[in-house]
C-alpha cells in the first residue's frame, strides 16, 4: 500500500513539479508583491501594507475595470451569437465533414496572436479592405471609423476567442446526437421551436463554458486593447501590464492582476458549482 | 377486405445512401386501422421506409402518399403522422407529464388542457402515477409506455413505431406485445411497425410485408407468410424450416419433386396454383411442426420419408425439437409434441417423413422479388 503510494508520487511528480513552477511560484510572488510598497525610484520596497488594495477602488480604476467588463461581456455574446450556429452547423454534417470543419475552426488558432491582430488593424482601417468594400456598395462616402474603437476591440476578441467558444458547444451538441431534434421535429417543433425547447436547454453546460473560454481571456488580454483600441481606452489587461512595464510600479500592478484572477477564479467556481449541481441531480435521479 | 379505405401509399418509391440502395422500388398501401407490420433483417430497409414516412428522408424516386395527399416536400413537424424511437428518444430535462404533452403544446394548445390530455394518454398505457418523474427515474418498460403515450396524444392518422420492443426484457416483450395490440384497438390509429423479429411481428401485425435488401418480397397476413411462403427466402426467415429441394414433373394426375437421389411427392394441385413451371427447379417447404419421426414406417407412414440419424434433442417445455442428421450431412428439424414419442434418444437410427399437403411450393430462385 505504502509503495504504491509512493510510485504514483513519483509518476504524479512531473506534473506536480510542472505546476508548482509554472502556476504557484509565479501567482505566490504577484499575490507577495501586492502586500508591498513601490520604491520611489521603481523597484519594490519589502514593507507589508493594503495601501495598493485601497488605491484599486479608485472610480478611475473601477472605470477601467467596469469597461473591462463591458468588452469581454460583448465579445461574450457576439461570440455566442456567432459561434451556436456555426457548431451546430458541423455538428449536423456527415462525419467525414466535421474533422475537416473542426480543423478550420482550429486553424487560426495555430498562426501568432499578433499577425492575427495586425491584419485586423490593415483590414478596418480608413483605407482598409472593410471601408472599401462599403463604399463601393455604396453604403458610405468618404470612411467610417471602424479602427482604434471599442468596435474594434470586440472585433479582434471575438476572432481570437471564437473557437472556444464553438469547439464546448459542439461537443455538446454532438454528444445530444439527432434523435431528440428529429423527436421534437415529429411532434410538431418547427426549426425555432425545436431550437429552444430541445437544443439549447439540452446544450446548456456546453454554452456555460463556452462563454466562460471567452470571457476569462477577453477580459485580461492587453495586446488586443493596445493595438486595436488604438491605447485610447485601457483595459484591465493593458493597466497591469503599464503598471508592470511603464510606470515600474510591480506592487499595484500584482493587485490588480491579483484582483483580476480572484475576480475570475470567482466565476470559474461558480460555473463549476452549478455544473456540480446539475450533475450530481441527475444522479440522484438516475439512482432513485 | 379492398373497401376499407387507404391511408398510406406508397408508389415504387426508391432511396438510395451514396452506392447502397437502401429501399428498391417498394410499392404498398397501408389500410386504415390495421396494425401493419414491416419485417426483414437488419439493413432491408425498413427503417428508411419508416423515416421517410415520418419526413425524415427524402425518397430519391417514387411518392408517398397519405390520404391521398403526396407528402413531397411536407416537414416532419406538418406531418399528421408521429413516431415511437427505438431508443424512445424521450426529453430528458422534462418530466414525464411535460413530454406527453409537448406535441399538444408545439401545436398551441393551452398548458392546462394540454397537461389533461397527456394526464388522459398516461392513463391509457396505465402510467397515471407517474406523470411528475424524470425519464431517467423510469425502467425500460416505462420508458416506452411514456414514448408511446407521447406519440399517441395528438391522435396521428398514423403511429410509426421503429422496432418497439427491441429494448426490453423477454418477459416484458411479449406482454408488451398484446399490450400494443390492445392500445391499437382502443384508440383505433392505424400502426406500422418496424421489427426484426418475426415473432414479433407475426403476433402483433394483421398483415405484414416482408422485406429483403430493399425490395417487399411478400405481403400478407401472418398465417398466409408463414403457411405459404412465397420464396426460400420468407420460408427461413418466417420460423424454422425443412426445405426439400427438386425439378418439378407432372405424372398424370400427381406432381413430384425429382432430385438424382430423391423423388418427394407433392401437392399437384398446389403445384399448379404456385406458377412454378414443369422442369423448374422447387423448394418444398415443410415446418419442424408438420414433420413425423418414427423408427420403423408401417402402413399408416407419410408418403415422403427419408432416413437418419438423431443428432439432438432439445426439451423446451411443450415441445422437443430433434434435429436429424441425414446421410448427404445435411440436417432435418422435427417438432415432437412432449407428450408422444418421448423414448428417442441421440444416436437412434430414425425415419422422418412427411405428406404432400403440409409442403408449401415454392420456386427455388433466391435472387430478385417474388410476384406479391
Amino acid at each position: 500500500m505504502r509503495r504504491g503510494r509512493v510510485g504514483s508520487a513519483a509518476l504524479v511528480s512531473p506534473a506536480l513539479l510542472w505546476w508548482a513552477g509554472l502556476l504557484v511560484l509565479p501567482v505566490g510572488l504577484v499575490l507577495a508583491y501586492s502586500f508591498f510598497e513601490r520604491g520611489v525610484y521603481g523597484g519594490v520596497v519589502y514593507d507589508w501594507t493594503l495601501d495598493n488594495y485601497r488605491r484599486a477602488w479608485d472610480p478611475l480604476y473601477l472605470g477601467v475595470l467596469g469597461f473591462s467588463v463591458r468588452v469581454a461581456l460583448e465579445s461574450t455574446v457576439v461570440s455566442l451569437l456567432i459561434g451556436f450556429p456555426v457548431a451546430l452547423f458541423i455538428a449536423t454534417r456527415p462525419a467525414r465533414w466535421r474533422t475537416v470543419l473542426l480543423v478550420l475552426v482550429i486553424l487560426p488558432f495555430w498562426t501568432s496572436l499578433l499577425i492575427r491582430t495586425y491584419a485586423w488593424i490593415v483590414i478596418l482601417n480608413d483605407e482598409g479592405i472593410a471601408n472599401r468594400a462599403l463604399r463601393e456598395l455604396g453604403l458610405v462616402e468618404g470612411s467610417v471609423r471602424l479602427l482604434y474603437n471599442e468596435f474594434a476591440i470586440v472585433v479582434g476578441m471575438v476572432s481570437t476567442y471564437l473557437p472556444l467558444m464553438i469547439l464546448p458547444i459542439y461537443a455538446a451538441l454532438e454528444r445530444l446526437g439527432p434523435e431528440l431534434v428529429e423527436a421534437a421535429a415529429d411532434l410538431g417543433a418547427n426549426a425555432w421551436k425545436r431550437l429552444w425547447t430541445v437544443l439549447v436547454p439540452l446544450t446548456l453546460p456546453g454554452i456555460a463554458a463556452g462563454c466562460i473560454f471567452v470571457f476569462v481571456p477577453s477580459l485580461g488580454n492587453f495586446i488586443i486593447p493596445d493595438l486595436l483600441g488604438g491605447g485610447r481606452r485601457q483595459m484591465v489587461g493593458t493597466l497591469v501590464q503599464s503598471q508592470f512595464l511603464e510606470a515600474r510600479d510591480w506592487p499595484f500592478g500584482a493587485t490588480l492582476a491579483v484582483s483580476l484572477i480572484a475576480m475570475l477564479l470567482a466565476l470559474v467556481l461558480m460555473q463549476a458549482w452549478l455544473g456540480k449541481r446539475s450533475s450530481r441531480e441527475e444522479a440522484v435521479t438516475r439512482a432513485v | 377486405m379492398t373497401d376499407v379505405p387507404e391511408v398510406i401509399r406508397i408508389e415504387g418509391v426508391t432511396k438510395r445512401f451514396g452506392a447502397v440502395t437502401a429501399v428498391d422500388d417498394v410499392t404498398l398501401a397501408i389500410r386504415e386501422g390495421e396494425f401493419f407490420g414491416l419485417l426483414g433483417p437488419s439493413g432491408c430497409g425498413k427503417t428508411t421506409l419508416l423515416r421517410m414516412l415520418a419526413g425524415f428522408e427524402q425518397p430519391d424516386a417514387g411518392r408517398l402518399l397519405l390520404d391521398g395527399r403526396d407528402l413531397a416536400g411536407v416537414k416532419p413537424y406538418r406531418r399528421p403522422v408521429n413516431m415511437m424511437f427505438q431508443s424512445y428518444a424521450l426529453f430528458p430535462h422534462m418530466t414525464v407529464e411535460r413530454n406527453v404533452a409537448y406535441g399538444l403544446r408545439m401545436e398551441g394548445v393551452r398548458k392546462r388542457e394540454a397537461l389533461a390530455r397527456a394526464h388522459e394518454a398516461l392513463e391509457l398505457v396505465q402510467l397515471q402515477g407517474l406523470a411528475k418523474r424524470r425519464p431517467a427515474q423510469l425502467s425500460g418498460g416505462q420508458k416506452q409506455r411514456v414514448a408511446l403515450a407521447r406519440a399517441l396524444v395528438k391522435r396521428p392518422r398514423v403511429l410509426l413505431l421503429d422496432e418497439p420492443l427491441s429494448a426490453l426484457d423477454r418477459q416484458i416483450r411479449s406482454e408488451m406485445q398484446l399490450e400494443l395490440k390492445r392500445i391499437q384497438h382502443t384508440v383505433g390509429v392505424t400502426f406500422v411497425v418496424v421489427t426484426h423479429d418475426q415473432e414479433e411481428a407475426i403476433t402483433m401485425a394483421d398483415r405484414i410485408a416482408v422485406l429483403d435488401r430493399g425490395r417487399v418480397v411478400q405481403l400478407g397476413d401472418p398465417e398466409t407468410l408463414y403457411e405459404a411462403p412465397a420464396s426460400p427466402f420468407v420460408a427461413r426467415f418466417l420460423g424454422e424450416s425443412n426445405l426439400f429441394s427438386g425439378t418439378l414433373e407432372f405424372r398424370g394426375d400427381e406432381a413430384f419433386l425429382v432430385d438424382r437421389e430423391a423423388r418427394w411427392r407433392v401437392d399437384a394441385q398446389a403445384a399448379a396454383r404456385s406458377g412454378i413451371a414443369p422442369g423448374r427447379k422447387a423448394l418444398a417447404v415443410v415446418r419442424p411442426e408438420r414433420m413425423a419421426m418414427v423408427r420403423d414406417p408401417g402402413p399408416g407412414a407419410p408418403t415422403n420419408l427419408v432416413s437418419g440419424i438423431v443428432a439432438e434433442i432439445v426439451y423446451l417445455g411443450a415441445a422437443r425439437k430433434v434435429v436429424v442428421d441425414l446421410p448427404d450431412g445435411s440436417s432435418l428439424q422435427v417438432r415432437l409434441e412432449s407428450r408422444a414419442d418421448a423414448s428417442f434418444a441421440p444416436g437412434e437410427a430414425v425415419v422422418v417423413g412427411w405428406a404432400p399437403e403440409d409442403a408449401a411450393l415454392v420456386a427455388d430462385e433466391d435472387d430478385g422479388a417474388a410476384p406479391q
